[in-house]
């Protein structure tokens, strides 16, 4: 179901937000987008330069969570964390008047997504609360997305869901947890989560591969991902055990193989805090970067032979994105540290999005 | 993977002293002292509580199971209302001990969204199934056969009228009811038994430092108890008030709740407010917050009277919480807990934090 610009701009009204006038425009080109909280307590996304500067912003009627671009670079799509249900679709470059849309009935986005290579298709993750499935949810982009089908993930909770360099692959990061809007962000099944990494085929949803954490693992949420320039996929979990231990939150899975456990050394690890909020990888796949909120922590990894090559203590870091062969980060105190570090009176919210190398 | 507690217990001796991460305003109070006192006040104790009511549950169903009669059916449920007021003083920590092995799951299965641990539990007695009867090979099945739970719906629930007979059915329900206690007191005293001793959880959240691998200051152990504080009381007002009254009376869906075979409904959730209130005297939040914002743990107190007094009187009243939630004055009082709920939420959950300078980051606080 679609909203309209007039329906939404209803939803803002009814939730106290104005109307969704950019709050600052300039000439740059935007090289990040971030969702944020402002000071007001009021939800939005931001684009900014590649340098930092905030060069506009659209309201949200609610917290947002990841932002994917299309391959054509014009438009850029916020959706709703869970277990919310709306997503804005925001021109990039002529700045048209955003557009917004909802999840089906009996379905909430988890919050990430990505389009199809021709940028026709947009795919969401989306839970199927009354059936307790995963499923992947696609939007007709010409038919103001209007949503055509869904593909099951093959696992609960499917978070972060990346299209594969293949161009034919879904790569989902099933992270286990039954969660549903009747209790919202209640963990229901902590004791029996199965995590899994999925492989669809993007064409027809038909599922190629399914690879599950060991037992000992099995309340490591796999959350977020990215693929390395060896065309592995590198993911990052969160832990829902006990805190007294300490499990590997980071693998690696090639195709056709076991995944292969990321054993950072101690202290690296434990400062993470069980906790892995962003994966992404460097331009040229050859790095990888993991961002850990709970840990005030990023580290850069090198793809090939697993060492930290950077560290970098940044409190409350959350967001990530490739800024050539390096990265850039955010924070949610309102810290950018990318070619240069800026400061920003909002919180940026766990991810960011880079454009830079997007047509 | 890797057991650091023991191995980190000899390390904190050296770290003692160190300086909390919070701002220089409050700097200078004692959050040991806070979490110590909750510590050794209220979780410690209630925890020994808790493993007496389950071995009381305990010996009260093997004793029914012995000799069954109506007063020994009464003695056992009497030893269930007991048991599950013991277990709402502890319910808010669901942390540490009660993470690991699934403890907090095992001892209390709620919400069971789609009635499918019921049904687990149903196909248990109705199937007669061997497997349930005996402690051990019951601790090594679902969580959702073993706990709290299942004892409330194999002893109060339909067909438990058998129990007081000498009927065949009697037999494995009550077995398997004796398993179940078995079950409870084992999980509790192994919660227990982790949290004491000189390398028990309460140690770790005292002796903080940098080799603690999970509390690196007295401020993240203090932050741990009043997360978990705040969400339990989130969970008292949305899950146990909200979801239960509904926005109308003919909304209301008293199933939803948990204990309402068992009437134990309202008496559990004003033991969830008193264990609020106990931490709130036993933390000395009145005298160990910074000056200026001392009276913020009045403020709390208050709230949290208002809980246990509106449901006081709704529980004086002797009705089924089928019945209260059916007239539209007592639907009204019921669901009128969660103002009071809100404000204990918004002094323990926000304020409380602020004024000590734990506030979480925008992200870590929580994440996706």
């Amino acid at each position: 179901m679609s909203l309209t610009r007039r329906h939404f701009a209803g939803l803002c009204a009814a939730l106290g937000a104005l109307p969704m006038a950019p709050l600052a425009s300039a000439l740059g080109a935007p090289a990040f987008l971030s969702a944020y909280r402002d000071q007001n307590g009021d939800y939005g996304v931001a684009a900014l330069d590649d340098m930092g500067a905030l060069l506009f912003t659209e309201r949200l009627p609610g917290r947002g969570h990841d932002t994917v671009c299309a391959p054509n670079g014009q438009t850029a799509i916020t959706f709703a964390r869970r277990p919310g249900r709306f997503a804005l679709a925001i021109d990039l470059k002529d700045r048209n008047i955003p557009y917004a849309f909802e999840a089906a009935p009996n379905r909430h986005f988890y919050g990430h997504g990505f389009f199809s290579p021709d940028g026709q298709l947009l795919y969401a993750t989306e839970n199927a609360y009354e059936d307790e499935r995963g499923v992947i949810g696609i939007y007709d982009v010409e038919a103001g997305y209007q949503r055509i089908g869904e593909f099951d993930t093959h696992g609960i909770g499917p978070h972060e869901a990346i299209l594969m360099a293949d161009k034919r692959t879904i790569a989902v990061a099933n992270g286990g947890i039954l969660t549903h809007p009747d209790y919202p962000r209640w963990k229901l099944n902590l004791a029996n989560m199965v995590p899994s990494l999925a492989y669809l085929d993007l064409e027809t949803g038909d599922l190629e591969e399914l690879v599950a954490l060991p037992p000992s693992l099995h309340q490591l949420s796999i959350r977020h991902m990215a693929q390395a320039g060896d065309r592995s996929i590198w993911f990052g979990g969160q832990f829902e055990g006990t805190r007294a231990e300490i499990v590997p939150l980071m693998g690696r899975h090639r195709r056709g193989s076991e995944i292969e456990l990321i054993n950072l050394p101690d202290p690296a690890l434990s400062r993470l805090n069980h906790y892995i909020a962003s994966v992404k990888a460097s331009a040229d796949g050859e790095r990888i970067a993991v961002t850990s909120s709970r840990g005030n922590m990023a580290y850069v990894l090198d793809a090939i032979d697993h060492r930290i090559i950077e560290s970098i203590p940044l409190t409350d870091v959350s967001g990530c994105a490739p800024l050539g062969n390096h990265f850039c980060f955010t924070t949610g105190q309102g810290a950018l540290r990318g070619t240069r570090e800026t400061q920003l009176d909002l919180s940026f919210d766990n991810h960011l999005t880079g454009l830079l190398g997007i047509a | 993977m890797r057991h650091w507690i023991v191995a980190a217990g000899l390390c904190w001796a050296v770290s003692g002293g160190l300086p909390n991460a919070v701002g220089p305003a409050v700097a200078d109070t004692n959050m040991q002292a806070i979490t110590q006192g909750m510590i050794e006040g209220h979780i410690l104790p209630s925890y020994v509580a808790l493993t007496e009511a389950a071995s009381a549950q305990q010996q009260a169903v093997e004793a029914l199971c012995e000799a069954a009669s109506e007063t020994a059916l009464g003695e056992v449920r009497g030893a269930f209302s007991d048991l599950v007021i013991a277990w709402s003083a502890v319910e808010f920590i669901r942390f540490g001990p009660a993470r690991e092995e699934n403890r907090f799951e095992k001892l209390f299965f709620w919400p069971d969204r789609n009635g499918r641990g019921l049904g687990q539990v149903q196909g248990a007695i109705a199937n007669a199934d061997p497997t349930v009867t005996e402690r051990d090979s019951l601790q090594g099945k679902s969580v959702a056969l073993q706990g709290l739970m299942a004892l409330d719906f194999t002893l109060f629930g339909t067909g438990s009228e058998v129990l007081a007979t000498d009927d065949e059915a009697a037999t494995h329900r009550c077995a398997y009811a004796a398993a179940i206690a078995g079950a409870i007191a084992s999980t509790s005293e192994a919660v227990l038994n982790s949290w004491s001793g000189d390398d028990g959880y309460a140690a770790l959240m005292l002796n903080t430092g940098p080799e603690n691998p999970i509390y690196r200051t007295d401020g993240e152990s203090l932050q741990e108890l009043l997360r978990s504080m705040g969400e339990q009381l989130q969970i008292m007002h949305d899950a146990k008030i909200v979801r239960v009254a509904g926005e109308a009376l003919a909304e209301a869906r008293y199933r939803r709740a948990p204990f309402w075979r068992s009437a134990q409904t309202i008496p559990t959730i004003i033991a969830n407010a008193e264990a609020m209130l106990s931490l709130n005297e036993a933390g000395q939040f009145a005298d160990l917050l910074p000056e200026q914002s001392q009276r913020f743990a009045g403020t709390a107190r208050f709230e949290l009277r208002q809980v246990v007094s509106r449901l006081q009187a709704l529980e004086e009243t002797g009705n089924t919480l089928e019945t209260l939630l059916a007239g539209e004055d007592t639907h009204g009082r019921y669901a009128g807990a969660a103002l009071p709920l809100s404000g204990a939420l918004r002094i323990i959950g926000d304020v409380y934090p602020a004024e000590l300078g734990l506030t979480i980051g925008f992200n870590s606080l929580d994440g996706d």
